[in-house]
């Protein structure tokens, strides 16, 4: 069933060492360091799945399309927020400044030209945007006080910005981050593998249907079928009345 | 439609043919549901999730009053687009109106070889060719007749 | 004295039936009146629902147009027979069409749908028929002026304009033959000017749980290639060229189109391929009549909304460049 020319991969999801949990959850994370640094990169080089359809919504974007900005704004801005929380301590003011962010970033866009991710240069708007607002606070970044941005690029496990305390969630955040992580665990193993390959290891579909030895389209179909299995045991915890849509 | 979401999600749906995912992305419904869920489930894999609340509907909201950008016309990688509009720059429009624009920018021929019936012009009889004179011809009341299997391999 | 009383007595009455024959409805003014019509489908925001009938077919189609900021937007779903909704921006034209367990996106130019019927550009409607006043009557609420589009030969249908005399919208509209039958016709049952500005309504209703997807059996990008020459009766004149796709072959068909300005006839021409089974002869379907031919290798279909003779014509005239 599993190519086992492939059990290098395997090995790094965890597969061979642990049969339960194919991920680490947060609190697993800095017991397993090392063997996370490595996921962790590859799944950074590889996490650029994206960069086509991002760019197609900013380009709709800035042909007059805010919807289509919208949908990168749903998608980014959890990542942001969690980033500039390792800057500024209160959730309220970080969910200001990710607002902010992305109102700038909207009337900058003209002037993106497509060089680098979306995400990256939003992340850049992100940063200055944080900063400058401690600034005029009178305050200085928590933990960030001369940082460059390449090291935030470089961002992964081993960084120092990391042993920092996850800042204060609420309690919906941390029920739905739990059963995101229970229903992965639930999951059937073809699913929960197919998933962990695309999100974690950040596998192509082809490099997926290698490593599991089945057509491509049985890997969409799986990774598909994993989504809507945990999508569901999601949906009544994101359904609450301050979650309509815009 | 949500599986096709999935794939594109992950990059694997040619940008050239997610216009009707896209559309359905940007509406409301299931497929925007899909869209909001399969990131909130990406970040948490990824831990990079965080505070989960109503900012982006907040954030759109602000953006309502923010004026429309309009970017020089971005030369895009692959551009097969044969029409492009004039663009337009009125503020109660901007929703609504990027929601057509982005429907019809892009109007564009496919070559990609499907496994989908194509209209079956068969030397059988002459109904094919009556239903492709409907579907095509300019003038066409005669377009809603149509009852017809437009695709008579089904 | 006198000659002022047969002033009187004899001009006035004749120049008053002079006035009365001269009529407010001149044909230049109906002309006018056909202008008004055919920019006003286009121009004016406005919700409804219409009907069509041909025979036995009848579809009811849901209508919202606008026209706003110099785009002319509009959605049709199609009530009756396959669910449909057909959305136009301009002269672009995406149609959702379910089948079976999806839904096929279609795209398309530049369709006269209802009640753009009439084309903006009237200079040839003017060479072929000749304008009629009826009278008037109400349709869907509204008071109409009557119109009759009369041909000047036997080589196209009689048509009747219903034009709302307050706007200008075509209400309704009628297709009769030489003999004074029906054969087919379209019109609101209930119209009304569109009150909202927002474009919400312009977004299909979406199935998450189907797939869609694109229908590429019709090669949009228009050839002109001149292979075909066809000596077209009086009146048409080629107004665009496709390529479809043969199911199971390698041959393409390609599709002439053909138009007087209102009525279209599609000219099908498709290389001959063994074991294809060669047809010839004409058949009437109603309002559409079809003629067919072989020549030279090559199968032609010509369909049309037109008399019989016109698709014969059309098909026994095509030649084809050395």
């Amino acid at each position: 069933m599993l190519n086992t020319a492939n059990l290098e991969a395997l090995t790094r999801t965890g597969f061979v060492e642990n049969n339960t949990k194919a991920y680490t959850t947060p609190n697993h994370k800095i017991t397993q360091g090392s063997h996370r640094d490595m996921t962790v990169q590859a799944a950074h080089a590889k996490q650029q799945e994206n960069k086509e359809f991002d760019q197609m919504l900013v380009e709709r974007a800035q042909q007059g399309d805010k919807r289509a900005f919208g949908l990168l704004v749903e998608k980014y801005h959890r990542k942001l927020g969690r980033l500039l929380s390792r800057m500024i301590r209160d959730q309220a003011e970080v969910e200001d400044v990710v607002q902010e962010s992305f109102i700038k970033a909207y009337r900058a866009l003209h002037s993106f030209r497509g060089d680098s991710a979306f995400y990256t240069w939003l992340y850049r708007i992100g940063i200055n945007t944080a900063k400058n607002y401690l600034v005029s606070l009178g305050r200085k970044p928590q933990v960030m006080q001369d940082v460059k941005l390449e090291d935030v690029e470089n961002f992964d496990e081993a960084n120092d910005m990391r042993t920092m305390e996850t800042p204060e969630t609420s309690l919906m955040t941390k029920e739905i981050a739990q059963t995101v992580n229970d229903a992965i665990a639930a999951l059937p193993d073809e699913l929960r593998t197919a998933i962990t390959l695309r999100e974690l290891e950040g596998l192509s579909y082809e490099d997926i249907a290698n490593v599991m030895q089945c057509p491509i389209g049985t890997v969409r179909s799986r990774i598909f079928r994993a989504r809507e299995t945990i999508a569901a045991k999601l949906r009544p915890l994101l359904d609450t009345p301050q979650h309509k849509r815009w | 439609m949500k599986q096709q979401l999935s794939a594109l999600v992950d990059g694997e749906v040619d940008v050239e043919r997610c216009e009707h995912i896209f559309l359905a992305a940007k509406s409301t419904g299931e497929v925007a549901q899909a869209w909001r869920e399969y990131h909130v489930i990406r970040d948490v894999m990824r831990e990079d999730y965080w505070n989960e609340s109503d900012l982006t509907s907040r954030i759109m909201a602000n953006l309502d009053e923010e004026p429309t950008v309009l970017a020089p016309q971005a030369v895009s990688a692959s551009e097969k687009v044969t029409h492009i509009r004039p663009r337009f720059n009125t503020y109660s429009w901007s929703i609504a109106a990027s929601v057509a624009a982005a429907f019809f920018v892009g109007l564009f021929v496919f070559n990609q070889p499907e496994t989908n019936p194509t209209i079956q012009i068969a030397d059988k009889d002459t109904d094919q060719y009556v239903v492709a004179h409907h579907n095509y011809a300019p003038s066409s009341a005669t377009y809603y007749m149509q009852n017809v299997a437009f695709n008579a391999g089904e | 004295m006198s000659l002022k009383l047969v002033f009187r007595g004899f001009f006035l009455p004749a120049l008053l039936l002079a006035v009365f024959n001269q009529s407010v409805h001149a044909e230049e003014d109906l002309w006018v009146t056909m202008q008004k019509t055919a920019s006003a489908a286009r121009e004016l925001n406005y919700q409804g629902l219409f009907v069509y009938h041909n025979g036995a077919t009848i579809r009811s189609v849901q209508i919202t147009h606008m026209y706003e900021g110099g785009r002319e937007f509009s959605r049709n779903v199609v009530l009756d027979g396959r669910p449909r909704e057909v959305f136009s921006e301009g002269d672009d034209i995406v149609i959702f069409n379910a089948k079976n367990d999806k839904i096929v996106i279609e795209k398309r130019r530049g369709q006269n749908l209802f009640p753009a019927m009439l084309p903006t550009q009237l200079y040839p409607l003017k060479q072929n028929y000749k304008l009629k006043y009826i009278g008037q009557e109400r349709i869907a609420g509204r008071l109409a002026q009557v119109i009759d589009m009369v041909p000047n030969d036997n080589l196209r249908y009689q048509y009747r304009v219903w034009s709302d005399a307050e706007y200008g919208l075509l209400l309704k509209m009628s297709m009769v033959d030489a003999q004074g039958h029906t054969l087919e016709q379209i019109g609101f049952n209930q119209v009304a000017m569109l009150q909202t500005k927002d474009l919400d309504w312009f977004q299909p209703k979406i199935d998450a749980t189907k797939p869609y997807v694109m229908d590429d059996s019709t090669d949009l990008t228009h050839t002109e290639d001149n292979l075909v020459i066809a000596n077209l009766p009086t009146g048409y004149k080629k107004v665009d060229q496709i390529q479809l796709k043969v199911h199971g072959k390698n041959t393409t068909v390609q599709q002439l189109i053909f138009s007087d300005g209102l009525a279209s006839v599609s000219l099908f021409v498709e290389p001959m391929v063994k074991g294809m089974q060669a047809r010839v002869g004409k058949k009437n379907m109603g309002s559409t009549n079809v003629y067919a031919h072989v020549l030279n290798g090559y199968q032609l279909v010509v369909v049309g909304e037109v008399p019989a003779q016109t698709v014969e014509q059309i098909a026994l005239q095509v030649t084809f460049k050395k």
